[in-house]
């Protein structure tokens, strides 16, 4: 058993909702309910279920942009929203579902790429555009993608293309854990294989630990080792992927299963 | 070459002819633009004569070869003042513009990234009071307040038109801020100041920078109008405004003194118009490329 990467103990969110007359009335509505889960080092949870469940918050919460309501989250040995976040950073790198608005579109892809060593380089210490650039290319190579792409504008790029330079950026730092929201969604499906191959292969290649989020269940099963389903913000089943995916327990696992045609074999 | 590129590259001519075609307000307001700021810049040098030569024996003249706009009440060559006139347009637009821009980029800028009470508090009490007061009204009155001269001319004028540029740029701000690159960026772990001047500025700046473009215009007509008033730069100092004040008792036996300051103020305020659209189709990356710029 190797040690855990990520740990989400008890978390849940909710959000003040206004309802009634003149918005008098407030209201807390739950997104995320009491969500324990753990993700080994090395290996990918898959997290499932539809649009709203919750899913993205979670996401959210694990990279820091959002305060769980009550639990913690600690990634990596160290608790997210505490003093060591900025470093815990590093470590942990996200790749977002729109690959198009997740890009600076005034920034060149050099930059975008590079953004993360300029971010956490060592205060008062210049990094070389020398050693930007090479470090750079190494990453170009690393997601498939042609050097001269380094001097373009994200605009220039289909929308594979641009995912590709969304994983280039989250690999800059060598993080140990990748938040993969919903990478693939917004990509057509022979695109969205690619991309999934190439999250694979860069898993192997590094060692790296994914959380997988998807509301496609043959996709998540194809890439994960073990599997959470998530129904109105609580994981509803969790398990080892072929386990669940043969003998789902659950009737919301089962439907999710039945709603998505088979991939072919990527 | 014959057949037509779209090229950059392609030679100055050709780039310009094609540019002609497909934005002809852009390149004329150029074009007027460039002449309004070389006229403005040269004057000293390229004004056929003193602009505050006083000459009794020829006053009120017509255009002629030796005085091509005519002369005014007091025997001073039109086109030598006109020529001044711009200087000072384009000095006090320039200066007003960039004073307000900094004013209103850093007030709109603070409050629209801040949110919660900093932006209730600059939004409310500062924003809206003087956006509540029309813009030339305030000039007025401060630049009666403040005596003449051209430190308070800019200060009048700017402080009716800050708030314009701080309501956008709070808007713009806010509309920037909520796009995903800029969570994305945070994820990275990319500090407040990082986030607001290497991500939102860049991000939000085509707008102001039309706006910005557009309002060179406002403020020449501002100034104008002070002058008109007698309110702007005080009287041997040739400007637009004062020059169509002067002129108001000679409407009918010398229309020239109108006319000409007339329509250089209109063209110029019209170029910056111009100017301003085809900023806005430039600095937008996908008009550029429908467009081939």
């Amino acid at each position: 058993m190797t040690a855990d990467m990520v740990t989400v103990s008890s978390v849940s969110k909710s959000y003040a909702r206004r309802g009634g007359f003149l918005g008098l009335r407030k209201e807390d509505h739950l997104v995320v309910r009491d969500v324990t889960l753990s993700i080994a080092e090395g290996e990918t949870l898959g997290l499932v279920g539809e649009s709203g469940s919750g899913k993205s918050t979670l996401a959210r919460m694990i990279l820091g942009l959002v305060k769980p309501t009550s639990g913690s989250i600690h990634v990596d040995g160290v608790e997210v929203g505490g003093s060591e976040t900025r470093a815990l950073r590093r470590q942990m790198q996200p790749v977002f579902q729109d690959p198009t608005a997740a890009l600076d579109p005034r920034m060149r892809v050099l930059d975008l790429i590079t953004e993360p060593l300029v971010i956490h380089r060592e205060s008062g210490t210049k990094i070389a555009n020398a050693d930007l650039r090479a470090r750079a290319r190494e990453l170009m190579i690393a997601v498939g993608l042609d050097e001269s792409a380094l001097g373009r504008f994200p605009h220039e790029f289909s929308g594979g293309q641009r995912q590709r330079i969304n994983i280039a950026r989250a690999l800059a730092l060598r993080p140990k854990f990748l938040v993969l929201d919903e990478p693939v969604s917004a990509l057509d499906v022979s695109v969205g294989a690619q991309i999934v191959n190439l999250l694979r292969t860069l898993q192997r290649e590094h060692g790296l630990t994914y959380l997988f989020i998807s509301h496609s269940m043959p996709l998540v099963r194809y890439l994960s080792t073990r599997i959470a389903v998530m129904q109105q913000g609580r994981i509803v089943e969790m398990g080892e992927a072929e386990e669940l995916c043969s003998q789902p327990r659950e009737a919301y696992t089962r439907q999710l299963l039945a709603a998505t045609p088979e991939l072919p074999a990527a | 070459m014959a057949s037509l590129s779209v090229s950059p590259n392609s030679g100055t001519t050709q780039h310009w002819a094609s540019g002609l075609r497909r934005q002809p307000l852009a390149v004329i307001g150029f074009l007027l633009v460039t002449l309004f700021v070389l006229a403005g810049l040269l004057a000293p040098w390229i004004a056929p004569s003193n602009p505050a030569a006083i000459d009794l024996l020829h006053r009120l003249q017509g255009p002629s070869v030796a005085h091509w706009c005519g002369t005014d009440e007091l025997g001073r060559d039109t086109l030598s003042r006109l020529l001044w006139g711009a200087r000072l347009s384009l000095a006090v637009s320039v200066s007003v513009v960039a004073v307000s821009l900094a004013l209103g980029l850093a007030i709109g800028g603070l409050a629209g990234y801040c949110g919660g009470w900093i932006d209730h508090l600059l939004t409310i009490f500062a924003m809206n009071t003087f956006l509540a007061l029309p813009g030339i009204l305030l000039a007025i009155a401060f630049a009666a307040f403040l005596g003449p001269g051209f430190q308070n001319l800019v200060l009048a004028l700017a402080i009716g038109g800050w708030a314009g540029y701080a309501r956008l740029a709070r808007a713009q701000v806010m509309a920037v801020k909520e796009r995903e690159f800029i969570e994305a960026s945070r994820a990275l772990g990319a500090s407040g100041m990082r986030i607001f001047f290497r991500h939102i500025l860049p991000n939000m700046m085509q707008p102001v920078l039309v706006q910005a473009a557009v309002g060179m215009g406002g403020v020449i007509l501002a100034e104008a109008t002070l002058s008109f008033l007698g309110l702007g730069i005080s009287a041997p100092t040739p400007s637009w405004g004062s020059m169509l004040n002067d002129a108001r008792s000679h409407l009918f036996d010398s229309p020239h003194l109108v006319i000409f300051p007339a329509i250089a103020m209109a063209l110029a305020v019209l170029s910056f118009n111009f100017l301003g659209d085809a900023l806005r189709d430039y600095l937008d990356p996908h008009t550029r490329i429908q467009m081939g710029l």
